[in-house]
């Protein structure tokens, strides 16, 4: 690999100061040179074999396939971007010093990507974009670039790089990855992400711009979910569906932001507009080939049920899920079904299939290595060692579930966790540290206004109270502040 | 821009040519993994004609000699300055461009140059 350094730049001024060097062909050539050859695009190994010009050729053609938009024939030009992408992958490439490889690549495929906005299934599109976004995101700057956040980038770095289309795109699919991992991070800068491109379209605006906004809004409500902050998510989904509705073909960009608009029902403990909805959902994602969000979609169908007590459609719901393709189409969701399936069949008594769901999930676990997996594999462990009576072993794993939920900054789920783990202190008389946890929950349980959270915890301490035992002007506190939190509830 | 003045027009620029030395390895190996390449971005990406991408290529390089880190990435800061300088170069050129219209002038030096993509500004 050549070095770039003081000296050669040096060595390299001192030597062209008085030339005039040769910058190369020129642009209207080149454009010349890929309209002719855009029709022998399966003989351009030859045609470019051994031709200094080659990335400029290769460049130009992605010019001409750009100026070919709005397009009135997408299918045709789409196969030839398909045709002209899988030649340039095949193309070995040595002195790539500035990743030109990767670039001509990324923008292939970001022309392929607009073309199926507009023609294409989701499931293609998402092909695409992925292809796009990963040659984007391994070139040198991007990361770089990503890393300083777009909240605290300054306007001109972010211009510079968001002003590129393939950033942009790689930018919201970056987003989409971590949204469910880094949640925290994600809820600040897709917001700020969204809020800056927002900023700069209009209504004439193309139309994949304003998907990507819609984008970085579904990323942006997913983690403000993942944070407990439900109202300013369904704000966000509002936004993503106006957004989407710019589409030519907006259903099935809907469907995955009712999935969301689902999912916080779903926080909300409201699960019968979930299940009237649900079938309607999963027969677009199944029509479109969308197979991520039919699993995504049908993990949320499971855990509506068992929210409405309807425990046996709920397990035939996750068996599926278990035994079929999710472990390679959405390996989170058929790890969390894993989990749920255990639990439920710990709780019905299936003692031995319930392990066998646990070893299951345990794997699924460490593979996917979602913070959000391992808090809830450790959240529904300690639910079933408890309810075995490995009191010592439970509150192990309910600690390690509310590290897991708080790493992740889910400080909503990370209550919850909490106010079981006190649940289980209480009953093995370690009343002080059951108090303590309860103290820690509880600016949580009244800012994101968990009411069931807040009345178990009231029966808690109203019990410990009874008994005198623990820290009694502490308990009382405690109970006076959940007192007048249920109040305002009722209120 | 430091370079242009130095800039030989369009229907010169092939008689004009100037090779680098030959027998000089290391600078015909640098023009042609380092030059030429971020020549193409400042031409392709930012839709700069290939003569204005050469100026602003030799210009950061100007801008990066004594400030770049070996240990870090200096490929890609190099990259860095050539984007802000050439997206810097099309600010100038839209407000001559505004300039022009304003008063009615010809805008001489921007007509052998290319127009810059919108991919995202236009439907």
């Amino acid at each position: 690999m050549l070095q770039i350094s003081d000296t050669s730049l040096a060595s390299w001024l001192d030597a062209t100061s008085r030339s005039l060097l040769r910058a190369g062909p020129s642009v209207p050539d080149m454009l010349d040179r890929a309209t002719l050859i855009r029709g022998r695009l399966h003989s351009l190994p030859e045609i470019l074999a051994g031709d200094e010009s080659r990335a400029d050729v290769l460049f130009a053609l992605c010019a001409v396939f750009d100026d070919e938009f709005p397009c009135p024939e997408p299918e045709s030009l789409l196969q030839e971007v398909t045709s002209a992408f899988q030649v340039v992958a095949g193309l070995s490439w040595s002195d790539d010093e500035f990743d030109e490889r990767s670039h001509i690549l990324s923008r292939l495929a970001f022309t392929a990507w607009r073309l199926c906005l507009v023609s294409r299934s989701y499931a293609e599109l998402k092909v695409w974009r992925d292809r796009c976004a990963d040659f984007v995101l391994a070139l040198d700057a991007v990361p770089d670039f990503t890393a300083i956040g777009f909240a605290h980038g300054s306007s001109e770095v972010n211009w510079r790089f968001l002003s590129d289309p393939t950033i942009l795109l790689a930018t919201t699919v970056m987003f989409e990855r971590k949204r469910n991992s880094e949640c925290t991070e994600v809820a600040t800068n897709a917001v700020a992400a969204c809020d800056w491109l927002r900023a700069r379209l209009d209504d004439a605006s193309a139309v994949e711009a304003w998907f990507l906004v819609g984008e970085l809004c579904v990323s942006s409500a997913v983690a403000l979910k993942h944070l407990g902050r439900l109202d300013d998510s369904a704000a966000w989904l509002m936004d993503a569906r106006t957004c989407y509705g710019k589409l030519p073909k907006p259903a099935i960009h809907f469907a995955r932001s009712d999935v969301v608009e689902l999912a916080l029902l779903n926080e909300r403990h409201d699960f019968h507009p979930i299940l009237s909805r649900i079938q309607d959902l999963k027969r677009i994602f199944l029509d479109d080939g969308a197979w991520f969000e039919y699993e995504a979609t049908r993990l949320l169908e499971a855990n509506a049920l068992k929210g409405a007590n309807r425990l046996p459609e709920a397990i035939e719901v996750l068996s599926a899920m278990v035994n079929g393709d999710a472990a390679t189409t959405n390996p989170t969701s058929h790890c969390l079904a894993a989990i749920n399936l255990a639990e439920m069949r710990m709780a019905e008594g299936s003692y031995d299939e319930a392990s066998r769901c646990f070893a299951s999930a345990a794997t699924a676990v460490a593979k996917v290595n979602v913070p959000l997996c391992t808090a809830q594999f450790y959240g529904s462990f300690a639910e079933c060692l408890r309810d075995q009576g490995l009191i010592p072993e439970a509150i192990g794993a309910y600690t390690a579930s509310i590290f897991a939920f708080e790493s992740a900054a889910m400080r909503r789920n990370a209550a919850y966790i909490r106010v079981l783990l006190a649940e289980t202190l209480f009953a093995v008389g370690r009343d002080q540290e059951a108090v303590a946890e309860i103290a820690t929950a509880l600016p949580t349980i009244r800012e994101a206004r968990l009411f069931k959270e807040a009345i178990a915890v009231t029966r808690m301490l109203t019990d410990a109270v009874r008994r005198r035992t623990g820290d009694r002007p502490a308990l009382i506190q405690l109970h006076e502040q959940l007192k007048a939190l249920r109040l305002d509830n009722n209120d | 821009m430091a370079s242009r003045a130095r800039r030989e027009q369009p229907s010169e620029a092939v008689a004009a040519r100037v090779r680098l030395p030959m027998g000089e390895p290391e600078l015909d190996e640098f023009y042609r993994r380092v030059f030429l390449p971020l020549v193409r971005r400042a031409s392709w990406k930012h839709g700069l004609s290939k003569d204005d991408a050469r100026d602003i290529v030799q210009d950061a390089f100007v801008v990066a000699l004594g400030k770049l880190d070996a240990a870090g990435n200096p490929k890609a800061w190099l990259v860095q300055v050539v984007d802000h300088l050439s997206i810097n170069h099309l600010r100038k050129v839209a407000r001559r461009a505004q300039l022009s219209a304003r008063w009615g002038l010809r805008d001489i030096e921007s007509e052998d140059g290319r127009s810059t993509p919108e991919i995202l500004g236009d439907n």
